[in-house]
């Protein structure tokens, strides 16, 4: 970690967290809205993904049904906002099905993925 | 003379020949409006006949001529008598259609009878105490109507409240009555005089000297309070709203207006006492501004109309007070006829919605300040213009109260309605609009008040002296002042303690509105479960707030877990749409991935629905027939195939096998105690007032349909607003205390974190968590499906608020801890499943009857446990299960049968035309018909025709998808303009957009729905009668406005780009397997015209998203005939011929009429073959109507027109009966009766070699189409959990759905009388049956490949049945992913049609 964040910091970029989640189309919106609750600026969707594993084939984009394939959203959070849009989307994996991939990653407009969307406690 | 005694006479006694001849309901109603027509013939010619005589008697008198008994008719008198006989027979009328299959349709006959004949003689008598009577047997039969659905609470509490209120005005007007004949001797109403002058001059003994006059007076308007729901007696009218809706129509026209008739006819002794004057003033004023205040915070319309009503009575108690009887009487009647048709049509709000959001919206072609101008000027000038050519060039007059009212009132809603009528009008070129706004604000206000000039004028002024000016003139101005000032100082007021006024006045109202809450303690004997304890097991919760450093990161991933837990939880129910495009979902859907059997077990757990037929219904289709026993053997042993390998038990002189014995115990074993129930949760529910009041701000916030008074702050989410609002909300401290009011407002502004403090203060551990998130969604389930809705599925551009279902489910916990702090469940309130003893018992039970039944002699308990071992394999569940099983075997064999023929293969010849119909059952009756004429070949494809598209009508901002739900559409379509020229009809959309604006303002403010309620109340009233009693006339007089305000000639405009369009051409030729092309290719898609059906959507296209399917196929059909389009596709291989052209058309699924659409475009040497088969359609919707009709109860020659009929509950049954799904060619189905029964879809194997379309087909149209049949199958099984109940009872709530009654939860799936009639059921509850025509190993591979898919099958949600080849048997594909050979259970059977359900 420290030595990326060193390359990332000698080329001029802010090292952060990417996180990628292939679950079914039909959980997608719950995906979004755990990224968007847990502080995360945006995200990136892929819809009508295709592969295999651990449950067999899974087919790419159908016709008629958006929701029946698999899709992948893909979003980038400041370091320490990573644990916390983990810890909603591996709860969420507890009882569904899917994957989740978190990698360590540099950006170059910092500024696009930091803003917190939650607001503070205990205000009102 | 004799015509007087008529008038009362007719509706009692045909209630009691009723009661004595007991003939069968709909010759109850029959007989009930015979009456009531009678009477009303009666009253107006007794109306005719006091134009020339001032009053009609027929009495009994003493010697003194002072009347005994008998009747009496003044004008007054009169008019109401009509009033009153003329609303009963629009209602009798109206329920003989829209109660039929209720099964208290005779009762409610003889009730409504009753009350419209003791009505009259309340009008009508001429003696007190004659009145007495008749006003003591209105309120009686009333409550016996408000109780119509008894024993549902709803209906038992507001006929209690009814009942109580009812009982303080009975015995008020009782004891006036009494007073009035012991003390002056008699009450002969023809004359008063005498009995006024006599009790005022005797004095009650004691120190206060009162005149009995006064006592008698104030016994009076208390009486008429009471019956009139003015403060503070006025809860009880309210709660009527869970009283059918004829009902609540008879009760808002007649009964409420006690204290207007009570005052006028005793206006003598009211008249002389100026305190009981004050009294009524007192209290119409109150409510006036009270109810008033409510109706323009609620959402729902029921409620909303019933606050309205006591607003209005409260206004025309003022009237009555200062001395503008004439005035009130004219209010009374027209509201009286404004609230009967308001009610009666209430179930046409959602429709509404709908076609309010495609009327144009526009900003105001005139800036505000010249609007504003124009709204209070004109009609200000008009009303000083009127009012002096009245009196002084007429010599017509008002009375000074007359005048001020209807001066104020008059300007205040003209004013109104002409704001509103410019505001919604759009911009230039539509001067004509505003013109016409500005000729209406001047015309409205002096037709209004010569309306009511004329009206007192033809009274007369024995009728405008009656009551004196009690309250004189600077009094009523004075409240009128001051009503102004408040509401002027609390709209401008600025700054926070502005704002602050305005959200308590908002939750005030609100509050006054809601339905009370529940008692708070829990009910003894409810379910509690086990509650794990914080920390020491101390039972509060801790609601201090925590410190700041333990609020740090460890709190943010607890919050982010309990958000996807959240998530997860409300899983466990399927999402509902808004009703204005009602899509069909598997209510189950949130089991789906479970076996049936596990999913129904879930479904009974944690919803308490019923999940089968009840075993006494299978065993009547086993007597029909209908389920043979071989299907029962069959099922049986699908079972337990082990039940087959057990060996016989002895039992008297033979051995049992164990399949007999089991037989044996599912035709007539002891059935559970339960198993006639109605479905519901049971028990009291854990926290009846929390869900009440949690349900009372869901409607508020969602209102989609603009209540004049919205919630504040909506745009922050739920439970930031309600939040906000709770602040200042006394009924939130009421409900959870000093100490839990202020716990709520500590708690952090983010549901997800103060949902994760409300569930540690309940002591909910991370083990527990989604368990207890599960028992709180399915508190309000309808609210949470919803918000299912909201989270998942609602456009990304869907105007209105949304609900999602962590901010519902925070509101309920945050509730819960601060008003039950004790405990958190993690079970459901629902404990339907026999517990563990009861189903010992029952098992017993069925074991002891089994031996008794088989066996006569002594039994051992060798016998006993073998029997016993056997039927311990068969719990109560699975017994239903093992009839399910039965019943389908049945269907599957009879349809099989039918279709085990060798494939013919297509037509030979080319055939004339193509018509390309949706899926849709409906479609298969009116295709057959059709092929049986000419030369004609039909295909099945989605509805939508391949083309995901969203449409815009023309003239509308706003876009809707008409695809299946499954597909998010891309791109908008719209339509435009067929020529270019100015279009003369175009106004008429926009004419209505202003009038909707106009009514809405009018509506929704303080001081103008009380002139609009009387005045509109002359044209709305006459015209539901009609539309009521004459409902073919005024089909006929509507002919020459609908074609008036007929479309003008337009086209599609396809939105999506030229590549997608190539490929879902090709992609709807390749599916469906078209090999050729006929010169003339319909597309025809679908819909349903119904009026006043809140749930009209449901019967629309449900590939198109539940809307008209015409839109989709115009798109498709100008795709289709683009030869750009065509041209790529014939590069790809698939050309079509040059001389085919692509028709839109749309079948209307109630009339089984065709219309082509687009007429104009279609080219001139196709118009021969056209007509004809226009033609041959008409043949073909004759034929298919009259095929429905068979099934459908009721009239079968009105078959075709009962969707225009507002009283019709039932307009159609198509999609009732839906089992199968058939996808193949058509040659495969061509010519079979299938009833209506299947989805058809065309598939050819050998037109798709990769298996593409097949993919297609088995990923979208199935899924849609096992979605109505789940939808279908949970609705008939579970009307009170996943059906949405009698349709009388509905009350549409803010644009999106329907609570049963006064505001609750939303009910969910389709209404009782959509799948039923009476006991009688319109749809076979069966899983979905798919046929299919192709390689079994092509199936295979999509199902591998498809997970949604594969659970469908192999958890048993669909039977799937296919063959390869079109000579090939029919092969079963098992759960465990055999294919057997299909056989009949019964060999010799031998199918000859699909019998309807």
């Amino acid at each position: 970690m420290s030595e990326q964040s060193e390359q990332s910091a000698d080329r001029g970029l802010t090292p952060m967290t990417k996180i990628e989640v292939i679950m079914d189309g039909a959980d997608e919106a719950a995906v979004r809205s755990l990224f968007l609750g847990a502080g995360a600026s945006g995200y990136t969707a892929v819809t009508g993904v295709s592969g295999f594993g651990h449950h067999g084939h899974h087919q790419g984009r159908m016709l008629f049904n958006d929701r029946a394939s698999l899709s992948m959203l893909i979003t980038v959070v400041p370091n320490d906002r990573a644990e916390v849009v983990v810890a909603g989307i591996r709860r969420l994996l507890d009882e569904r099905r899917g994957v989740l991939f978190v990698t360590p990653t540099a950006v170059s407009r910092p500024e696009y993925f930091s803003e917190l969307s939650t607001e503070q406690e205990g205000q009102h | 003379m004799w015509l007087l005694l008529l008038v009362p006479a007719l509706p009692l006694v045909a209630s009691v020949v009723i009661v004595l001849a007991r003939p069968a309901p709909t010759t109850a109603s029959r007989w009930a409006v015979l009456a009531a027509a009678g009477a009303v013939v009666a009253a107006v010619v007794l109306l005719g006949g006091l134009v020339a005589s001032a009053l009609w008697s027929l009495v009994l008198t003493d010697d003194r001529g002072r009347a005994l008994l008998g009747l009496t008719a003044d004008r007054v008198g009169a008019v109401l008598a009509l009033l009153t006989v003329l609303v009963g027979l629009v209602i009798q009328s109206f329920a003989a259609r829209a109660l039929e299959g209720d099964p208290g349709q005779r009762r409610f006959a003889v009730l409504a009878g009753v009350l419209t004949g003791s009505t009259a003689l309340v009008a009508l008598s001429a003696t007190g105490l004659g009145l007495a009577v008749g006003w003591v047997a209105t309120g009686a039969a009333l409550v016996g109507l408000v109780g119509h659905h008894r024993p549902w609470p709803q209906a038992v509490d507001a006929a209690s409240r009814t009942r109580r209120a009812f009982a303080v005005s009975d015995v008020a007007l009782v004891v006036a009555v009494l007073i009035m004949v012991l003390v002056a001797g008699d009450v002969d109403l023809r004359d008063l005089a005498p009995t006024a002058s006599s009790l005022s001059n005797q004095r009650l003994p004691g120190p206060g000297q009162v005149s009995w006059l006064t006592v008698t007076a104030m016994l009076l308007v208390v009486a008429g309070i009471a019956r009139s729901a003015l403060v503070p007696v006025h809860r009880w009218l309210p709660a009527t709203i869970a009283a059918p809706t004829p009902v609540s129509a008879l009760l808002h026209a007649g009964v409420v207006n006690g204290i207007g008739v009570l005052l006028l006819r005793f206006s003598p002794i009211v008249g002389a006492s100026a305190p009981a004057l004050w009294l009524a003033f007192v209290a119409g004023t109150v409510t006036a501004l009270l109810a008033t205040g409510v109706m323009l915070v609620r959402t729902d319309v029921k409620g909303g109309l019933a606050w309205s009503t006591a607003g209005q009575m409260g206004f025309m108690t003022v009237q009555l007070a200062v001395g503008a009887p004439a005035a009130a009487l004219f209010h009374l009647l027209g509201h009286a006829m404004y609230k009967a048709a308001l009610f009666l049509g209430a179930g046409g709000a959602i429709s509404a919605q709908r076609r309010a959001r495609h009327l144009p919206h526009s900003p105001a072609p005139l800036p505000r300040p010249a609007r504003l101008a124009i709204a209070v000027l004109v009609p200000a000038a008009s009303i000083a213009v009127t009012m002096i050519v009245i009196t002084a060039a007429l010599g017509a007059r008002l009375t000074v109260a007359s005048s001020t009212l209807v001066v104020v009132f008059g300007w205040l809603c003209t004013a109104r309605l002409v704001n509103g009528w410019l505001r919604a009008a759009t911009p230039s070129p539509s001067p004509s609009i505003v013109a016409l706004g500005v000729l209406a604000g001047a015309a409205a206000p002096a037709g209004y008040i010569a309306a009511v000039v004329a009206f007192e004028a033809a009274l007369g002024d024995a009728v405008s002296e009656a009551l004196p000016a009690a309250v004189g003139a600077t009094w009523l101005w004075a409240t009128l002042a001051l009503a102004a000032i408040g509401v002027a100082t609390l709209w401008i007021a600025g700054g926070a303690s502005g704002a602050r006024w305005r959200r308590r006045l908002y939750v005030a109202l609100v509050g006054a509105g809601a339905p009370p809450l529940a008692s708070q303690s829990r009910p003894s004997g409810a379910p509690t479960s086990p509650v794990r304890r914080s920390g020491d097991g101390h039972p509060r919760p801790d609601t201090r707030m925590p410190p700041a450093a333990a609020r740090a990161i460890p709190d943010e991933l607890a919050i982010a877990a309990v958000r996807a837990d959240v998530t997860t939880a409300s899983q466990l129910i399927a999402p509902s749409w808004p009703l204005t495009s009602f899509v069909a979902v598997n209510p189950l859907g949130g089991f789906a991935h479970l076996d049936f059997d596990e999913a129904c077990a879930r479904a009974r757990r944690w919803f308490g629905a019923t999940t089968h037929l009840s075993l006494e219904r299978y065993r009547a289709l086993h007597r029909s027939g209908e389920i043979a026993d071989a299907q029962l053997h069959v099922a049986i042993l699908a079972s337990d195939p082990g039940l087959a390998s057990i060996a016989p038990v002895r039992l008297g002189e033979r051995d049992v096998n164990a399949t007999e014995l089991v037989r044996r115990d599912l035709l007539a074993g002891p059935t559970p105690e339960d198993d006639q129930r109605t479905d519901g949760r049971a028990g009291t529910p854990r926290s009846a007032s929390v869900d009440a009041y949690v349900a009372s701000w869901c409607a508020a916030f969602i209102d989609e349909a603009g209540a004049a008074l919205g919630m504040p702050d909506r745009d922050l989410g739920f439970f930031r607003s309600w939040r906000r609002l709770a602040e200042v909300d006394p009924r939130l401290r009421r409900l959870v205390g000093h100490h839990g009011h202020a716990w709520v407002m500590g708690l952090p502004q983010d549901p997800a974190a103060a949902l994760q403090r409300a569930l540690d203060a309940l002591g909910v551990t991370e083990d527990d968590r989604l368990d207890a998130l599960r028992a709180l969604v399915v508190r309000l389930p309808g609210w949470a499906a919803l918000g299912r809705w909201a989270d998942e599925w609602a456009p990304a551009d869907h105007p209105g608020p949304r609900l999602g279902v962590l901010d519902l489910v925070t509101v309920v916990a945050v509730l819960d801890v601060a008003s039950h702090p004790r405990a958190a469940s993690t079970e459901p309130e629902a404990e339907s499943e026999l517990e563990p003893e009861r189903e010992t018992a029952q098992l017993d039970r069925r074991i002891a009857w089994v031996i008794e039944s088989t066996s006569t002699g002594p039994v051992t308990e060798e016998q006993r446990t073998g029997v016993a071992d056997i039927l311990r394999r068969v719990p109560e569940p699975t017994r239903a299960a093992i009839w399910l099983t039965a019943h389908e075997g049945g269907f599957r064999d009879r349809l099989l049968g039918l279709l085990q023929r060798v494939d013919p293969g297509p037509l030979v010849e080319r055939p004339a035309a193509q018509l390309v119909h949706c899926i849709d059952v409906r479609s298969e009756v009116l295709r057959r018909h059709l092929e049986g004429l000419g030369p004609y070949e039909t295909f099945g494809f989605a509805g939508f025709f391949g083309v995901p598209t969203r449409w815009r009508p023309l003239g509308s901002d706003a876009a809707e998808a008409r695809c299946p739900v499954l597909v998010t559409p891309r791109h908008t379509s719209g339509e435009a303009l067929a020529d270019n020229s100015w279009s003369s009809t175009l106004p008429i959309p926009r004419a209505l957009a202003a009038a909707r604006g106009a009514a809405h303002d009018a509506k929704g403010s303080l001081g103008s729905p009380f002139a609009l309620a009387e005045s509109a109340g002359w044209l709305l009233g006459p015209a539901a009668a009609l539309r009521t009693v004459a409902p073919t006339f005024m089909r006929r007089i509507g002919r020459p406005w609908r074609r008036l305000a007929a479309p003008p000639r337009t086209r599609a405009v396809v939105g999506l780009p030229f590549d997608q369009q190539v490929l879902y051409a090709e992609a709807i030729v390749q599916t469906m397997g078209m090999r050729r092309f006929a010169p003339l290719i319909v597309l025809c898609g679908h819909r349903s015209a119904t009026v006043n059906n809140p749930h009209a959507s449901s019967l629309d296209c449900g590939a198109c998203a539940g809307a008209p399917g015409g839109a989709s196929a115009r798109v498709a059909a100008a795709v289709l005939n683009d030869p750009a389009v065509r041209e790529r596709l014939a590069e790809g291989g698939t050309s079509i011929n040059e001389d085919a052209w692509f028709v839109a058309a749309e079948h209307e699924t109630v009339s089984d009429r065709v219309a082509i659409l687009d007429r104009h475009l279609v080219p001139g040497r196709l118009a021969g073959a056209l007509a004809q088969l226009e033609r041959d359609l008409d043949i073909a919707g004759a034929r298919t109507a009259a095929e429905r009709a068979v099934r459908l109860p009721g009239d079968p020659g009105q078959v075709r027109h009962r969707g225009r009929d507002w009283a019709q509950v039932r307009p159609e049954w198509g999609l009732a009966g839906n089992a199968a799904m058939v996808i193949g060619p058509r040659s495969v189905t061509r010519e079979l009766p299938l009833a209506g029964r299947a989805f058809l879809h065309d598939y050819r194997a050998d037109a798709d070699p990769d298996g593409t379309a097949l993919e297609t087909i088995l990923t979208a149209p199935l899924i849609v189409a096992q979605w109505i049949s789940a939808q279908y199958y949970f609705s008939t099984v579970s009307p009170g959990v996943f059906g949405a109940g009698d349709k009388m009872v509905h009350n549409p709530v803010g644009g999106v759905g329907v609570t049963l009654g006064d505001i609750g939860d939303l009910a969910m799936g389709l209404p009782r009388q959509s799948v039923a009639f009476g006991d009688l059921l319109g749809h076979d509850p069966l899983r979905l049956l798919a046929v299919v025509q192709a390689p079994l190993e092509r199936i295979e591979g999509i199902m591998a490949r498809n997970r949604e898919l594969r659970d469908l099958v192999e958890q048993r949600w669909i039977t799937v049945a296919g063959r390869s080849h079109g000579h090939e048997g029919w092969s079963l594909r098992s759960p465990s992913g055999t294919w057997q050979t299909w056989h009949p259970a019964e060999h010799q059977t031998a199918p000859i049609a699909l019998e309807p359900p």
